[in-house]
């Protein structure tokens, strides 16, 4: 059954970035890899519904993204604790030439609301394009856009970019880099 | 469903109360936007390169069980 084989060397190729998207949902690193094991479980079980050359990706990521809701839904105060701790680290000013650190930016993102992560994840850092991550998400690509611009716009704020005492410089290189997003 | 109130309310008003109001009404600048997405890929890109965990590959390894069953 190469067909098989292929699904399963398609799956290893794409446990890096499924893992990665789950680290963006769940703060804990742990419970993120817990996602990844039950979705590659449920992937297992359900492999004859995945039709090949279709999108493996937006299937994967789709099945982690609904076990992830499901679950916060049953331990949402769990949940709600673990934002609090992150919310209360944060105290972070960006540098004089506009850069933020790292470490700074992860605390920050971590604050946003589940579904702005996702957005941000998928569309910012996996390279869906938004209607890959309308597919995922089960939603419009429009609610997507706005989606995408309003977690832009918290971040921006959680940052402290955008003020106007600390105009930051837009040489065309930025704004080249912005071009997918 | 729930997603079509949250589509209504992006495209008609800002959210009440929480968070404040937007310090500016349009979205994050050019430039933040560049800085979001240059962070969003180094977080990313870190958690990607980590080695992946044997379990994984574990649970993979029953496909190859499956198919040999078939056999």
């Amino acid at each position: 059954m190469t067909q098989l084989s292929a699904f399963k060397s398609d799956l290893i190729q794409l446990l890096p970035s499924l893992r990665a998207f789950a680290r963006s949902l769940s703060h804990n690193p742990a419970q993120a890899d817990d996602l990844v094991q039950d979705t590659l479980v449920k992937a297992l079980a359900n492999v004859e519904r995945f039709e090949p050359g279709t999108n493996l990706r937006a299937w994967l990521f789709t099945i982690l993204r609904n076990h992830y809701y499901s679950q916060l839904r049953k331990s949402k105060r769990e949940v709600e604790d673990a934002d609090g701790k992150f919310a209360a680290r944060l105290s972070t000013r960006p540098e004089q030439d506009g850069s933020v650190d790292l470490e700074d930016f992860k605390v920050a993102f971590a604050q946003l609301a589940p579904d702005h992560r996702e957005v941000l994840t998928l569309v910012g850092a996996s390279g869906c394009s938004y209607e890959e991550a309308a597919n995922i998400c089960g939603c419009a690509v429009g609610t997507i856009k706005s989606r995408v611009n309003r977690a832009r716009k918290r971040l921006a704020d959680l940052l402290g970019l955008d003020e106007d005492a600390n105009p930051l410089p837009t040489g065309g290189r930025m704004l080249e880099d912005t071009a997918n997003v | 469903m729930a997603r079509k109130d949250e589509m209504e309310t992006l495209v008609s008003k800002h959210p009440p109360g929480a968070g404040g109001p937007p310090k500016t009404p349009k979205g994050a600048s050019p430039a933040s936007k560049a800085l979001i997405t240059r962070n969003l890929r180094l977080a990313f890109g870190e958690v990607a390169s980590e080695p992946v965990p044997d379990r994984f590959l574990d649970i993979l390894g029953k496909i190859d069980e499956a198919e040999a069953k078939k056999q």
